[in-house]
């Protein structure tokens, strides 16, 4: 549950990164807030992955479905600001792609911060090199189904042509696998701590 | 310089690569990524050193042919980048499984220079 919430909300963000460019040339206040969703809810999918606690899956619920109620303001009245304040946008497959993954992010938050006050733990720090390959594996799971979704129709032949705005998931697969990539090394220089089996790589004499 | 090399031939061969989706080519390698890393990752937390190594090599190996599918390199330069890599992790990982198969000198670690 705690991946598939932090996977969500990656998703959306990596979703709004691919959305910074064609905003910009509609309106500079527009691109900013994609920037500024994009941080907050990567931002958010780093902190709950690496150090997860009950409060913060509190303040991702409030994140993330404030961002879907937006959409949802968007896509029905229209905002109050911009080129053309008060007209309601049209529906689109990626937009509606990051909302699904806010609700679920928002949805998954609230029942994870629940079951942990129930629970009575306290907020845990994963270590180090774990948590950053978690964080990796997330980043790269996020980026993985924002290039998918970005990328409908054709693209050429083979790989090598894709893909438009979906290239934003592409570099975001890229910086999820240099993260798992730092955890590894990160343990390599600290130090696994657990030796091997003696019975096992023994010399024969 | 490989396109001015002398060209037989016109690649007659394989055509149906082409046919794949770009994405496949993604999933391949991260999941080949995903299994190097889980291997170093599992190697280190057993202070197997060599191995954790040669998988560390393998898995930034995976990387960098992503660097080409991201379109941040060229072919030609990424794989051969890589190859070279694979190379490195390849040989790494026959010297620790020389080791601890004890034929090599390497220790029960899997560490060049054998157990003292």
């Amino acid at each position: 549950m705690a991946a598939a919430v932090s996977i969500a909300a990656g998703t959306a963000a990596a979703i709004h990164v691919a959305a910074i460019g064609p905003h910009l040339e509609e309106s500079r206040l527009f691109a900013f807030a994609f920037v500024a969703m994009a941080l907050s809810q990567g931002g958010w999918m780093v902190l709950v992955t690496v150090a997860p606690s009950p409060d913060r899956y509190t303040g991702g619920a409030v994140l993330n479905g404030g961002i879907a109620l937006l959409w949802l303001l968007s896509r029905t009245w229209g905002v109050p600001v911009g080129p053309h304040p008060f007209a309601p946008e049209p529906v689109g497959t990626m937009d509606a792609l990051a909302t699904m993954a806010e609700v679920v992010a928002a949805s998954g938050s609230l029942a994870l911060a629940r079951g942990w006050r129930r629970s009575g733990r306290r907020g845990v720090r994963s270590d180090v090199p774990r948590g950053l390959v978690e964080l990796g594996v997330v980043t790269l799971a996020s980026g993985f189904v924002a290039s998918l979704a970005a990328t409908t129709g054709p693209h050429g032949v083979g790989s090598h042509t894709c893909c438009g705005s979906g290239s934003a998931g592409h570099v975001i697969i890229l910086a999820g696998m240099l993260t798992v990539l730092a955890g590894v090394l990160t343990l390599a220089v600290r130090g696994g701590g657990r030796p091997a089996s003696p019975a096992r790589g023994r010399r024969i004499p | 310089m490989i396109a001015q090399a002398p060209q037989l031939l016109e690649n007659p061969c394989c055509d149906f690569i082409n046919a794949f989706p770009w994405w496949f080519f993604l999933l391949v390698h991260v999941a080949l990524f995903a299994l190097g890393a889980f291997f170093a990752y599992r190697s280190f937390e057993a202070d197997a050193r060599g191995f954790g190594w040669g998988f560390t090599l393998f898995a930034l190996a995976e990387v960098s042919y992503m660097t080409y599918h991201v379109n941040l390199t060229q072919f030609l330069f990424a794989h051969t980048v890589s190859e070279v890599l694979d190379g490195l992790a390849f040989v790494l990982l026959f010297a620790a499984s020389l080791g601890r198969a004890g034929l090599g000198a390497l220790d029960a670690s899997g560490d060049v220079g054998g157990a003292r």
